[in-house]
């Protein structure tokens, strides 16, 4: 079991660093931004199922030759008494990779429960300040004259909100073009594919996977909201409407609306089979390691 | 047939624009025009305190009820949540243009100068 520990950690180690290091870089090259999603899905899975693993199996590591017979052992307190197998220092371990886990579920938990409550909040207000649109009654028009627009996740009608100062910069294409973006967003669920990642961050608040992870899936679902809306409007629409409402005050664009822009200039790249093909079976591959080591632990070797 | 949203809002528009609150005959009053029933505008009213958007004093008879807060307080919480201040901006909605930046801080502070 000890093999199958190390090797754990060595795992939980790559995945800590190089590997989202070496995928964050690379965001702003990938024509396959689902793929890249995926991808970063399995390396926060894996990464944590192979931390907590390594620490559990290197904790049990003296109860047994596997992982089923040391939980046994323990559950018969065979470990605990007095002269038993379990010295204090991989008990405290066993505790601590325990504690971790209970930590990120309920991390989850919570990020669902606080993003839905703000939800119901953010639903109140716009009632209370918005109007419904007259051309579409499901979206509904802020008045103030910052440009903002955005779109409201719920289980029943989706809201996108425009603000007047959007409407006014905007002419009636440009309009489209930022409801189709907000949309795809709603149709493609990004705000339930954000939540691990939230709670992932929250949980290890410091390291730099979850932060790289963060990043890089913010950029990659905005790219998938502009591939998803130029299929249904014109690309040069979607673009003006993006150089318009991003420009700041001293009209410097920020590197990851410029890259947008630059993506929108070009085709829509075409993602090859072959490409999504590799990198979904390396995200299945990374996920199915660690699970297969910890519950195989002892069993092979 | 008006909806309690938009009841909602057409309360708290008269109320905004009311200094010194309002009692809830005197909204009834001022939506005459819509013929609404004493209960309804308590209705109104009942669910706005609900959600903190109106307060009333207490030992005052009959209830005067105020704006909890100024329109312009509530675009610029309504702001904070769209332009990513919210802690779990990403879970709660998605927006147009992605990360925050520092000049989305300006405008809200602007957006809050200005009310």
């Amino acid at each position: 079991m000890l093999v199958i520990g190390g090797l754990l950690a060595v795992l939980a180690l790559l995945l800590a660093w190089p590997v989202p290091l070496a995928l964050h870089r690379r965001r702003r090259t990938t024509s396959d931004p689902l793929a890249y999603l995926v991808l970063w899905q399995s390396i926060g899975l894996s990464g944590g199922l192979a931390l907590i693993g390594a620490v559990i199996v290197y904790a049990l590591a003296p109860l047994g030759g596997n992982l089923p017979a040391a939980v046994l052992a323990l559950r018969d307190h065979r470990a605990l008494i007095d002269g038993g197998t379990m010295p204090a220092l991989r008990l405290i371990l066993l505790v601590l990779g325990l504690l971790y886990l209970a930590h990120l579920c309920l991390m989850l938990a919570y990020s669902a429960f606080r993003a839905q409550q703000q939800r119901r909040r953010h639903r109140a207000l716009l009632t209370v300040l918005t109007t419904p649109d007259a051309d579409d009654p499901h979206t509904r028009i802020l008045p103030t004259s910052a440009p903002v627009a955005y779109c409201l996740p719920s289980g029943g009608t989706p809201t996108t909100v425009l603000s007047t100062g959007l409407v006014s910069l905007l002419n009636e294409a440009e309009r489209r073009a930022v409801v189709e973006h907000e949309t795809a967003h709603l149709r493609l669920r990004h705000d339930v594919l954000m939540l691990p990642f939230l709670a992932w961050r929250k949980a290890s608040p410091g390291f730099f996977a979850p932060k790289a992870a963060l990043a890089s899936v913010r950029e990659l679902i905005e790219i998938m909201a502009d591939d998803a809306a130029r299929r249904r409007v014109p690309c040069e629409d979607l673009r003006s409407a993006i150089e318009k409402t991003a420009a700041g005050e001293d009209g410097g664009l920020r590197p990851d609306v410029r890259y947008r822009l630059q993506r929108l200039s070009a085709p829509l790249p075409q993602v090859s089979l072959r490409t999504r093909t590799t990198l979904i079976a390396a995200a299945v591959g990374l996920f199915l390691v660690p699970t297969v080591m910890v519950l195989g632990s002892g069993l092979y070797l | 047939m008006e909806t309690l949203g938009e009841l909602e809002r057409s309360v708290m528009d008269q109320l905004w624009a009311a200094e010194d609150g309002l009692t809830a005959a005197e909204i009834r009053e001022s939506f005459a025009d819509r013929d609404l029933a004493l209960t309804t505008v308590h209705t109104v009213l009942s669910r706005l305190e609900k959600k903190k958007f109106v307060t009333r004093r207490r030992g005052e008879r009959p209830h005067r009820y105020r704006a909890a807060s100024s329109r312009e307080e509530h675009v610029a919480e309504l702001m904070s949540d769209a332009l990513g201040q919210a802690p779990d901006r990403e879970a709660v909605l998605a927006r147009f243009l992605g990360t925050v930046d520092k000049e989305d801080t300006a405008l809200l502070r602007r957006l809050l100068g200005s009310s």
